[in-house]
């Protein structure tokens, strides 16, 4: 039982006499075996709770368990956990093999088995055959599958990553996401993974973290914190999205929401109060356009004015403005030529499955 | 014109057909060189006809040497239009300039070395009178001890080196991974040994740990011993010299290791101990080896220092030792042969333990400036481990500031015989070395010529650095080789060619020590501390990114003036604390003013203190150590505003 526990955990920056609350009460518990990532904008503090897990920094308050094992006072280096940088880190004064060997050399495995090691794990990213290399000598992708293949060779019971990707270009970023997983998932380790991609989050996590101003604001599935954000802070973070704010009319079976371009119907997760006011939220993706409203009692219709469009190559995203002035965004996909010309009247329509409530 | 010219021409660059038309720039620039030299030359003549008032023999002499300079500008002129026709008119005028440099440091610097390796070739046959080629001399240097002074002083440089990494690299990791209280108190503190004028500390280091001094009388008092059978704390030889050095130069060692470990990225020291290393194993696997370059950098200087250094073993009157050798030839007027053969093997042996340094295993290993991508974790020290960095600093400080506080003792001891602490303090010392018209005028010398020749250096010395940094000027290799040379030239061997070059019966007889030597220390002073100037200049210009000048002429600003708005401004701490150090180290040469300055009326303070020194009177030798505390109130203040100006970047000023 490999686990991540992490229990009322809060780290407190004093500068002066100002104090900089960097995380505050941070519950989580990460399975064994588990790709869990931390999602959240600079300044979230995400980095620092994956500091605060490897040792490299003291929580100011609260427990972390590797596994049953309280590690909170352990300093660094007894932890067994192997991290890769986001600058890599490789130490430019030692050759590949050095590098990738030095996890076991601390470990005291004797040198024969450490260079299988690094053998097996230099195969595994795809560079057999460098070892003898420099760091300096090798790519910038390459370099990453060399920190890649020292912190796997390690043997730690987790793995850590913060922001590896982050200093490729974006096609090599997005060949490495698929391959990443791949290896980790292989592992059978418990991976914790900081990133502000959401894409990222999205294409490689088991489960992700939504982290905003030192607090955890949401914690699920991929498809569940997409799909299902709980905040307003969520629902933008993670891809686009589209806001209106109602007050709640009717509540079975459809949530009726009146609102300032018109009534909405919802089918929410949990039935809000009548009376309360609640925003509405809808992804650009689950909106279509169109003449005329279509007659269907699952669907919702808005009138919108289309103020311009922004063709992106696989979609269409057309800007509209609702009744009221504010102002939505649709993406239609693969459609070639623009079938709504700039300031033309329309019909913005979704389904009322597609839209989610979020209290706030 | 067409549009691709126009666009090149908003750019700044020239179109190719646009070379030949721009023949002016040439003689602007034999111009701005000619100013140049002639301001320098200008400032020279000036003080010395203010010195003689009627006094022509110097001024002819000056006039000489401006007529000299001219014609080296000539030649640079005519080299310049001769690479015209090859090389691109953005090239032109820095490797003009570059030239210029390249001309003055093979005039001042390759020219006296040569000299005195020219001697030493030479067999003169005594029936003829004519000289012959020979390596005759080099084999009388096999008969005698000098192979025996060479092996001393290899040990000596490399113990003295060692001792000082051992001294400065547990200090620098303290001060740079731990806060701790006073830490930065403790930080400047650490360079005050440094500014020990030379020879006081001698008399100092008698007084204190000598068969009769402080120390032992303390202990006898104790009981631990009689005074008869005390021991002479300093009758150690190499030993005690290498002591000595290694307390006055690891300074510099703190100060690259400082640099170095502000250089690492703390990732590669965190992903260590994230794979399992504990903080030794760290320590030793990672952070020192990424330290490496920055602590070769300044163990090359100390290493030659040491290397080539007459006045630590002077002060324990330690001679076999080359330099101290040379030295003692020299100033016994002995310039025979032999001597200048012993000259020849001292350089070659420094300049390949520079180039050994510099280019072998001072090597960047490629990554290890990176930037840091992490902010470096700093640990509180408790209350032990504060007292415990206390003591370590508080140890070799006080270890290494015995000399400056015997110094300080000495000159206001009033009688200091048989007792721990003078029995009777005056200020006496201190008032009459203001008075007596020898040390004053010893004081002002000093001042005058460490002034001109830090001017000198500021304007040859930014103008190297700025070539080097920011332009791609032809022959920036050799000059960068040429301006670094003095490092590995001992300041004696130089002194041996300058006084060779103006011995009795030469042309410049009349500057040279028999004359007025103002000129020729100017000089002297100024090559021997170039590299200072350069490194640091050049350590500010790096860390201004090229970009920002672009940024200001791109939005219409000339070259020069997005020089001098953005980048000047930006480097200036740079600048003033490069002069600043430039002035201290001038103030303090010792080669130079022993050798080249042989009248009193020209005696620098380091002459004038060993004068003192050596007249061996107890008066004298208060009087020595007054004018001591004088020089290390300036070299203090001089390096405290230094310290202040760059902190942790003042270690770039004393690399290789």
């Amino acid at each position: 039982m490999n686990g991540i526990t992490v229990r009322g955990v809060g780290k407190t920056y004093r500068s002066g006499s100002r104090e900089v609350e960097a995380l505050r009460d941070i519950h989580l518990d990460i399975e064994d075996g588990e790709f869990f990532f931390l999602l959240g904008p600079s300044g979230c503090g995400k980095t620092t709770l994956l500091r605060i897990i490897a040792g490299l920094l003291d929580p100011t308050r609260g427990r972390i368990y590797l596994g049953d094992r309280d590690v909170t006072d352990q300093p660094v280096h007894k932890r067994n956990t192997a991290m890769v940088f986001q600058s890599y880190a490789l130490w430019p004064h030692m050759s590949v093999y050095q590098n990738v060997e030095f996890g076991p050399k601390m470990r005291g495995v004797n040198g024969p088995a450490r260079r299988d090691i690094a053998e097996n794990n230099l195969e595994r990213v795809q560079l057999v055959g460098f070892g003898d290399r420099k760091p300096n000598q090798l790519s910038g992708g390459q370099q990453q599958r060399v920190a890649l293949a020292r912190a796997l060779s390690a043997g730690a019971d987790c793995l850590l990553f913060d922001e590896p990707l982050s200093n490729l270009d974006a096609r090599l970023r997005m060949h490495m996401r698929a391959e990443l997983r791949q290896l980790v998932k292989d592992t059978g380790a418990t991976a914790v993974y900081v990133t502000h991609d959401q894409k990222e989050a999205l294409s490689m996590a088991d489960r992700i973290a939504v982290l905003s101003n030192g607090w955890i604001v949401q914690v699920g599935t991929p498809e569940d914190v997409y799909n299902h954000p709980t905040t307003r802070f969520v629902a933008d973070f993670l891809g686009e999205a589209n806001f209106i704010r109602g007050e709640v009319e009717g509540t079975a079976p459809l949530a009726v929401l009146q609102t300032r371009a018109g009534p909405i119907r919802v089918k929410p997760e949990l039935p809000p109060a009548k009376g309360t006011t609640v925003t509405c939220c809808v992804r650009p993706e689950y909106l279509t356009l169109h003449a005329r409203p279509p007659q269907d009692r699952q669907t919702n219709s808005l009138s919108v004015r289309v103020v311009h469009q922004l063709y992106l190559g696989e979609i269409r995203q057309y800007v509209c403005e609702l009744s009221n002035g504010t102002r939505w965004r649709a993406s239609v996909l693969g459609e070639k030529t623009a079938e709504f010309r700039d300031d033309a009247p329309a019909w913005l329509c979704f389904r009322n499955g597609d839209a989610t409530l979020l209290v706030d | 014109m067409s549009i691709g010219s126009i666009m090149r021409h908003f750019a700044g660059g020239h179109a190719p057909g646009e070379r030949a038309r721009r023949p002016d720039g040439r003689w602007w620039l034999i111009m701005a060189a000619v100013a140049v030299f002639g301001g320098a030359t200008g400032a020279v003549l000036l003080s010395l006809r203010a010195r003689h008032g009627t006094d022509m023999g110097g001024f002819l002499q000056g006039v000489l040497l401006t007529l000299g300079l001219l014609i080296v500008l000539a030649a640079n002129s005519a080299v310049t239009a001769m690479l015209a026709g090859w090389l691109a008119p953005s090239r032109l005028w820095s490797s003009a300039a570059c030239f210029t440099i390249i001309e003055a440091m093979l005039l001042l610097l390759v020219l006296p070395i040569l000299k005195v390796i020219a001697s030493a070739f030479v067999l003169t046959d005594a029936a003829t009178g004519e000289g012959s080629f020979s390596f005759f001399w080099f084999g009388r240097l096999m008969e005698d001890q000098t192979l025996r002074f060479l092996v001393n002083g290899i040990a000596l440089a490399c113990l003295a080196t060692l001792l000082s990494i051992i001294l400065a690299v547990p200090l620098a990791v303290l001060r740079a991974r731990f806060r701790f209280p006073g830490q930065a108190v403790l930080g400047v503190a650490v360079l005050v040994p440094l500014i020990l004028p030379p020879f006081v500390g001698a008399l100092s280091m008698k007084s204190l740990l000598g068969q009769y001094g402080s120390l032992n009388i303390l202990l006898s008092n104790i009981g631990l011993f009689s005074m008869r059978n005390a021991p002479d704390w300093l009758a150690g030889g190499l030993g005690s010299v290498a002591v000595l050095q290694a307390l006055h130069l690891f300074p510099i060692m703190y100060l690259n290791a400082s640099a170095a470990l502000a250089n690492i990225d703390p990732a590669h020291i965190q992903a260590a101990r994230n794979l399992g290393a504990g903080p030794w194993r760290t320590f030793f696997s990672v952070t020192l080896p990424l330290m490496r370059p920055g602590l070769f950098a300044g163990g090359t200087i100390v290493f030659i220092w040491s290397f080539t250094d007459i006045g630590t073993p002077l002060i324990l009157d330690y001679r076999n030792l080359l330099p101290v050798e040379i030295f003692s030839r020299l100033t016994s007027a002995d310039y025979g042969g032999k001597t200048f053969a012993q000259v020849v093997v001292l350089l070659t042996l420094s300049v390949l333990m520079y180039v050994l340094g510099k280019f072998i295993f001072g090597r960047d290993s490629g990554a290890t400036g990176g930037k840091a991508t992490i902010q470096a974790e700093t640990a509180r020290l408790g209350v032990r481990g504060t007292i415990g960095a206390w003591l370590l600093f508080g140890g070799v400080l006080l270890l290494a500031l015995i000399p400056h506080i015997g110094v300080v003792l000495l000159s206001t001891s009033d009688h200091w015989i048989n007792t721990i602490l003078p029995a009777r303090y005056t200020t006496a010392h201190l008032r009459d070395v203001v008075r007596s018209p020898a040390t004053y005028r010893s004081i002002i010398n000093s001042c005058r010529y460490a002034g001109a020749s830090v001017s000198l250096d500021l304007v040859v010395g930014a103008a190297a650095a700025w070539l080097l940094v920011r332009t791609r000027a032809a022959g920036r290799t050799l000059m960068d080789t040429l301006v670094m040379l003095p490092l590995a030239v001992p300041g004696i061997i130089l002194a041996a060619g300058y006084v060779s070059l103006t011995a009795p019966g030469t042309w410049f007889e009349s500057i040279g020590p028999g004359g007025d030597p103002f000129l020729i220390l100017v000089i002297a002073y100024s090559v021997r501390r170039m590299p200072f100037v350069v490194r640091g200049v050049g350590a500010g210009l790096q860390q201004v990114p090229e970009s920002l000048e672009e940024a200001a002429r791109n939005l219409g600003s000339t070259r020069r003036s997005a020089a001098l708005r953005i980048t000047l401004p930006l480097i200036a701490a740079n600048i003033i604390a490069a002069a600043v150090l430039t002035f201290t180290f001038t103030m303090l040469e010792v080669s130079d003013s022993l050798v080249l300055a042989q009248r009193a009326a020209d005696y620098p303070i380091t002459k004038q203190i060993y004068d003192l020194f050596t007249s061996g009177t107890q008066d004298s030798n208060n009087l020595a150590a007054a004018l001591g505390v004088y020089g290390m109130i300036l070299l203090g203040g001089t390096m405290g505003v230094a310290s202040l100006l760059l902190g942790k970047k003042l270690g770039a000023i004393f690399r290789a």
